[in-house]
C-alpha cells in the first residue's frame, strides 16, 4: 500500500492523559471526520447538517452497535486546511472516565477511523506544511517543559523567533557566499571592499552561531532542573533537612551515623523552578565497603551539583574536614555552609561560631544557621538558595535559543565549515573551495529549519510525541 | 537522396551562434538541413562584444567542441588575443577568453556552413510556422513560399519584434542594420506559446584612430594559451587590449541626461540583465563607486573600430559622445556607430523539455536568445543540443540530455527549464553546484563520448581525446607508483606543482604534453573535494529516482500552496530532483512530494 492512501485515511486517538479526570479529549483527523462525527454525535436541538466548523456543540454520543446513547459530550468540527493537521478534524470532550472514554474511541474506530501512531497528528501537520521541523521540535519541548524559562524558550521557538534568528545568520552566510562568487565570476571588476569585509562578517556570524550553540547548554541546564546536593559529615542532620524541605518523611532518620548509604532525590519548586534536592551519604573515613561506595557517590553528586548545602553540626564543627579542597574550590560560589542543630546550643554567640567556620574553610557565602528539628532558619536558607538559582539563571539572558541536540550538532557543523572557509580566505586559498565550505555551512543551517532532511530524523522526532499529539 | 526542393529533414531559422551549431549538427549527423537567415552577410555576426569565452563561457565553448561543435575551432583560427581569466584564483574556475577578429570569424562561419554536406543556405525571412496536428511541419517565408520539414529549430536572437532605442529615438530592427522579424511571434502565440519581452544593449563603436593609447594600461595576450578546440595545436596573439576608467565627470554627464534615457523614462518595457548593466544603470545603482573600468577592444585587424567594453548605453548620441570624451584616452574620440538598447520577444523557457523541444508543439525546438539567454556561447551551447536532439528525434532515438554534474550545458538548460528566467540568462560558474568537476581542462573527458555516441564528433577529435585520456591515466599511474607515490601526495598540497617539486621529473614527463600535466595536477589537488561533491551527487541522484507521474495533478496533493501547485502543474517536473530546483518550490514542498511518492 502506498503511503498516499496511508496518509489520507482518518486517524483517531485519546489526547488527554490516561486515568480518570473531569473531562477527556478524543481527537480525529482525516477525510472521513465529518462522516464519522455524524454517525456518532447527535447534537441537541439541531440537525447535524446545521453544524458549522469551529463551533462547539453539546449533544449525545450514539453507539450504533447497540443503538443506544452512551454519554453526553461537547464536540467541535474543524474544517481543513485551517486545522492543526491541515485536514478535517473533530474533537470530542466526553466525561473524564476511563471506560466511557475508551468506549467512545472504540465506536469511532469501528466507524472507519484507525488508531493514530505516536506523533501522527503532528506528522500530518508537518506533511501538510502547517509546521516545519523546528516547530515540531518546539511543540515537543513545550510538552516537556518543566519551568517558566524552558517554556518561554520553547515557545519562542514555536512562534518563529528562533527560525528568524537562524534565517538571519543564513542571510549573512549567503552574503559571504555571494562575495566569494562575485570574486570568482567577475574577475575583471574592481571589488575594493570584499576582502576586508569578508573576515569581519564571517567573524560576526561565527559569534552569532557560537551564542546559539551556548544557548543549548543553558537550555539543558534549565530543563534538567536545578540540582542541590546536601552534603556533610555523618550525623549532622542532612536527611532531616531534606525531610523538612520537602515536607515529608522521605529519608530514614536515625541517631546512627551513616544511616544514609545511598543518595535520595526529591523534587520541589523554588521561585517557579523545579529543584532537585539530593541527600547524600555522610563523608567520613570508614572501612565499611558499602558505606565507602556511598561516600564515593556523594563526591560525584557534589561535583555535578548546581548548588551545595554543606551541613555542619554546630556542636562538632571540627569533624567537617573531609570535603576535599579541589571540590571546595570548584563549588565555592554555589556552596552554602549550613550550620544545623541551632536548637541545641542554648545561648552561645553565633558570631563566634561563624568567624570560626569562615576562617577555617574560606567559604564565599556566609553560613546560615538552622534547626532541622524546629524549622528555624529555613526561610533564610531557602532565600540564599533562591539567590544562587537566580544568579545561575541570569547567565541565560536571551530567551531565544536552541532546544535540541540535533539543532546543536547542525550549528556546530555549520560553524566548522564557516571557520574552515575563514581560514582559507585568510591564507588566500582557492575561492572555489571556500565556496564549497560556505555552501555546506548553509546546507547545515537549512537542515535545522527542516529543509529536505533524512527521514530517520523525522522518525525519531515524531516517535517522541505521545499518541494524540 | 532525392528530395523536393522545398522539403527537408530539419529547418533552422536564424544563422547566428545558435543557428550555426543547430544546423551543422544535424547536417553532420546525416540529415538534410536548411538554414534560413535574413542576411547572408551576417552569419555568425558578433552583434555585441567581439569576443568568445570568459568566465563560465570558456567552459561552454570547450564543451561544445567536445560534442563536435564549431565555435572553438572558429575562434582558435580567427582570434587575435587569447587570455586565461582568474589565474590567481583556483584552477577550477579559470576560464579562457579570446578577442575575435569579428569579420574573419563571420567569414570562417559562413565557409563552415557552405562546406557542410546536406546543408541548404537560404536568405529569407520566416513569417510563420506550419503546425499540423500539434506537430511542427515547416515554415512560411515572407515571400509566401512554404518549406517543409520533420523538425523546426528557431534561433531568432533579438529579431522577434526587435525594437532599437537610441535615446528617445527608436526603430524596428533585429539589430542595428538588419530587419526585424515582426510576424513570427504572432504565429508562436497562435500556437499556444507564452511570450515575454527582454532588453539588452551594446556600446558605441569608436574610431581607433581618434583614441590616445599612450597613457593607457596595456593588456597583452598569452602565447602559452591552450586552444579552445582539442583539434587545434596553437593560436596567434596579434593585438593588445587597453584599460581606461570612467570618472566623476563622466558620471555627472550621464546623470544630467538621464531624462533622455529610454530606460529611465519608461519607454523600454523589457527587462535587462542585472549582471551586464548599461553604464547609466551602473552610475545610478552604484553611486559610491568613483570609477568604472573600461576595456578597449579592437574589433578586427581589417578595421579601426574599437569596442569599449563596459559602456553599453542607450543614451542619445550627443550624450554618448560627451561622456566618452570625459574619459582618459578618449578626449578626441569619434563615434562610428552609436550604442543602443534593443527590446525583443522571447519564449518563456519553462515551456521546453530538456531536449529543447517545446512541450506544446512536437518537433519544434528553440535555442539561444529566444529562450531568454544572453551571450554567444550560451546560444551556441543550446544550438548544438537542439540540433543534435532534432536529428535524434527524426532518427527515432532518445534525446541527449546532459546532467548538471556532467556539463555546464546541462546546468544551463536545466536552469532555463526549471527556474525560467525574467532577465537575459547568462552562465556563471556559481550556477554549477559541481564546478570542481566541470572544469575547462576536462571538457573532452566529460563529453567526447557523448559526441561520438550521437554521431556528431569527428574521428580526428575523438582520436585526440582518446590519446589525451591515455596519457592522463598513464601519468596518474606513474605518479601513484613512482617512489611509493611521494610526488602524488605532495601534489595534493595547494602550492605544490610538478615544476617546483620535481623539475627533473617534470622534464622527463615532457613526453606527455603540458596540457596533460596540468590536468593531472588539478585532478590530484581536487581529488578530496571532488569525492565530496560526488557523494553529494550520489545523494541527490536518489531524488532523481523518485519519478513523478507525467499526468500527476498536483492540485490533489494536500499541503502544497497554490503558488507551488501552479508552478508544478505548469512545469510538470519528472522527478523530485527536478521539482526541487524549480524556483519558489520550498524545501517543505519538496518533502511533501517526497513523502507522497515514497513506496
Amino acid at each position: 500500500m502506498s503511503s498516499l492512501t496511508n496518509e489520507i485515511d482518518t486517524i483517531c486517538a485519546i489526547s488527554s492523559p490516561s486515568g480518570e479526570g473531569a473531562i477527556s479529549i478524543i481527537r480525529a483527523s482525516g477525510e472521513d471526520c465529518l462522516h464519522i462525527m455524524q454517525k456518532i454525535f447527535k447534537p441537541y436541538r439541531k440537525d447535524f447538517s446545521d453544524i458549522k466548523s469551529r463551533f462547539l456543540y453539546t449533544g449525545r454520543i450514539f453507539d450504533f452497535q447497540t443503538e443506544s446513547y452512551v454519554d453526553e459530550a461537547v464536540c467541535v468540527f474543524i474544517k481543513g486546511p485551517d486545522s492543526y493537521t491541515g485536514e478535517d478534524m473533530f474533537e470530542i470532550y466526553p466525561h473524564g472516565g476511563v471506560f466511557n472514554t475508551k468506549y467512545i474511541l472504540e465506536i469511532i474506530l469501528k466507524s472507519g477511523a484507525r488508531l493514530a501512531h505516536n506523533g501522527e497528528f503532528t506528522k500530518r501537520a508537518y506533511l501538510n506544511d502547517k509546521i516545519n521541523l523546528i516547530k515540531a521540535e518546539a511543540i515537543l519541548e513545550i510538552i516537556k517543559a518543566n519551568s517558566l524559562k524552558t517554556l518561554v524558550i520553547a515557545n519562542n521557538e514555536l512562534s518563529g523567533l528562533l527560525e528568524k534568528k537562524i534565517n538571519k545568520i543564513k542571510e549573512d552566510y549567503i552574503y559571504l557566499l555571494a562575495s566569494v562568487e562575485a570574486l570568482i565570476d567577475f574577475p575583471e571588476e574592481e571589488f575594493e571592499n570584499i576582502n576586508a569585509d569578508f573576515l569581519k562578517k564571517a567573524q560576526d556570524s561565527a559569534w552569532l552561531i557560537g551564542g546559539l550553540i551556548e544557548s543549548y547548554e543553558n537550555y539543558e541546564l534549565n530543563k534538567r532542573g536545578f540540582s542541590v546536593v546536601i552534603a556533610g559529615a555523618p550525623n549532622v542532620g542532612k536527611s532531616s533537612i531534606l525531610n523538612r524541605l520537602v515536607d515529608k518523611k522521605r529519608a530514614i532518620v536515625s541517631d546512627m551515623p551513616g544511616t544514609t548509604r545511598d543518595y535520595i532525590e526529591e523534587n520541589l519548586f523554588l521561585s517557579n523552578k523545579p529543584v532537585k534536592i539530593i541527600d547524600t551519604a555522610g563523608l567520613r573515613e570508614t572501612d565499611n565497603s558499602i558505606e565507602n561506595e556511598g561516600i564515593k557517590g556523594s563526591y560525584s553528586q557534589i561535583k555535578n551539583a548546581d548548588a551545595v548545602l554543606y551541613v555542619f553540626d554546630v556542636n562538632a564543627l571540627e569533624e567537617n574536614e573531609i570535603l576535599n579542597d579541589i571540590l571546595l574550590e570548584e563549588k565555592k560560589d554555589n556552596l552554602i555552609p549550613v550550620i544545623n542543630k541551632l536548637d541545641t546550643i542554648g545561648g552561645k554567640d553565633l558570631r563566634i561560631i561563624e568567624t570560626k567556620v569562615m576562617r577555617k574553610f574560606k567559604f564565599t557565602n556566609n553560613p546560615v544557621f538552622i534547626s532541622a528539628k524546629t524549622g528555624e532558619g529555613f526561610e533564610a536558607m531557602k532565600k540564599t538558595l533562591r539567590d544562587i538559582i537566580l544568579k545561575v539563571e541570569s547567565v541565560v539572558k536571551d530567551d531565544v535559543g536552541i532546544t535540541t541536540l540535533r539543532q546543536k550538532n547542525l550549528l556546530v557543523k555549520s560553524v566548522n565549515f564557516l571557520e574552515s572557509a575563514k581560514e582559507k580566505f585568510k591564507e588566500g586559498g582557492p575561492l572555489e573551495l571556500i565556496s564549497i565550505d560556505m555552501r555546506d555551512g548553509i546546507n547545515a543551517l537549512d537542515e535545522i529549519v527542516g529543509g529536505v532532511t533524512n527521514e530517520d530524523v523525522l522518525d525519531v522526532l515524531f516517535k517522541e510525541f505521545c499518541i494524540g499529539k | 537522396m532525392e528530395s523536393r526542393s522545398n522539403s527537408f529533414d530539419v529547418i533552422v531559422v536564424g544563422a547566428g551562434h545558435a543557428g550555426i551549431e543547430a544546423s551543422l549538427a544535424p547536417a553532420k549527423m546525416g540529415l538534410n538541413v536548411a538554414v534560413i537567415t535574413i542576411n547572408l552577410d551576417n552569419i555568425g555576426q558578433m552583434s555585441c562584444n567581439p569576443a568568445i569565452g570568459g568566465l563560465a563561457k570558456g567552459h561552454l565553448v570547450r564543451e561544445i567542441d567536445a560534442l563536435g561543435g564549431e565555435m572553438g575551432k572558429a575562434i582558435d583560427k580567427t582570434g587575435i588575443q587569447f587570455r586565461t581569466l582568474n589565474t590567481k584564483k583556483g584552477p577550477a574556475v579559470r576560464s579562457s577568453r579570446a578577442q575575435a577578429d569579428m569579420f574573419r570569424y563571420k567569414t570562417y562561419m559562413k565557409k563552415a556552413l557552405e562546406s557542410a554536406e546536406n546543408l541548404t543556405i537560404i536568405q529569407s525571412m520566416v513569417d510563420s510556422l506550419i503546425v499540423k496536428n500539434g506537430k511542427a511541419a515547416g515554415v512560411v517565408l515572407w515571400t509566401g513560399e512554404e518549406l517543409y520539414a520533420g523538425a523546426v529549430i528557431l534561433t531568432t536572437g533579438t529579431f522577434l519584434r526587435g525594437l532599437v532605442h537610441i535615446g528617445l529615438f527608436n526603430y524596428n530592427a533585429g539589430r542595428a542594420g538588419d530587419f526585424a522579424s515582426n510576424k513570427l511571434s504572432l504565429s508562436l502565440l497562435e500556437n499556444g506559446l507564452e511570450i515575454g519581452r527582454l532588453k539588452t544593449g551594446t556600446t558605441p563603436r569608436l574610431d581607433g584612430r581618434t583614441i590616445d593609447f599612450s597613457e593607457l594600461e596595456e593588456q597583452k595576450g598569452e602565447d602559452d594559451f591552450i586552444p579552445f578546440s582539442i583539434a587545434d595545436k596553437n593560436i596567434t596573439n596579434e593585438i593588445s587590449c587597453y584599460i581606461t576608467y570612467t570618472n566623476k565627470n563622466t558620471h555627472n554627464i550621464i546623470l544630467n541626461d538621464l531624462d533622455k534615457s529610454p530606460l529611465y523614462c519608461g519607454v523600454i518595457k523589457g527587462v535587462g540583465p542585472r549582471y551586464c548593466p548599461s553604464i547609466e544603470d551602473k552610475v545610478v545603482r552604484f553611486k559610491d563607486k568613483e570609477r568604472h573600468q573600461i576595456f578597449l577592444e579592437r574589433e578586427s585587424l581589417d578595421s579601426v573600430e574599437f569596442y569599449p567594453n563596459g559602456l553599453s548605453t542607450s543614451l542619445p548620441l550627443d550624450t554618448q559622445l560627451k561622456f566618452l570624451r570625459s574619459i582618459k584616452g578618449l578626449e578626441k574620440v569619434k563615434i562610428m556607430r552609436p550604442g543602443y538598447a534593443i527590446e525583443y520577444d522571447y519564449v518563456l523557457p519553462d515551456q521546453l523539455r530538456h531536449s529543447l523541444e517545446t512541450k506544446k508543439i512536437d518537433g519544434l525546438f528553440l535555442a539561444g536568445q529566444i529562450n531568454g539567454t544572453s551571450g554567444y556561447e550560451e546560444a551556441a551551447a543550446q544550438g548544438i543540443i537542439a540540433g543534435i536532439n532534432a536529428a535524434l528525434k527524426l532518427k527515432g532515438e532518445k534525446p541527449l540530455i546532459l546532467r548538471r554534474d556532467e556539463a555546464y550545458i546541462g546546468v544551463l538548460i536545466d536552469d532555463l527549464i526549471t527556474l525560467g528566467t525574467s532577465e537575459p540568462y547568462r552562465m556563471f560558474t556559481s550556477r554549477a553546484e559541481y564546478r570542481l568537476l566541470l572544469r575547462e581542462d576536462n571538457a573532452d573527458f566529460r563529453l567526447c563520448e557523448f559526441g561520438k555516441m550521437v554521431g556528431l564528433l569527428d574521428e580526428e577529435r575523438y582520436f585526440i581525446y582518446k590519446e589525451k585520456l591515455a596519457g592522463f591515466n598513464e601519468l596518474i599511474l606513474f605518479l601513484k607508483t613512482y617512489e611509493k607515490g611521494k610526488y602524488y601526495d605532495l601534489l595534493k598540497r595547494p602550492d605544490f606543482y610538478l615544476e617546483n617539486i620535481a623539475p627533473d621529473l617534470d622534464k622527463e614527463a615532457k613526453q606527455s604534453d603540458k596540457d596533460i600535466i596540468n590536468r593531472v595536477q588539478l585532478f590530484v589537488k581536487y581529488e578530496g573535494y571532488i569525492a565530496r561533491q560526488k557523494e553529494e551527487i550520489y545523494r541527490l541522484k536518489k531524488f532523481d529516482d523518485f519519478k513523478l507521474e507525467s499526468d500527476m495533478d498536483f492540485n490533489e496533493i494536500p499541503g502544497l500552496s497554490l503558488e507551488v501547485v501552479e508552478k508544478l502543474n505548469k512545469i510538470k517536473p519528472q522527478t523530485i530532483a527536478e521539482a526541487s530546483r524549480i524556483s519558489g518550490i520550498t524545501p517543505a514542498a519538496v518533502s511533501i512530494l517526497l513523502m507522497r511518492c515514497r513506496k
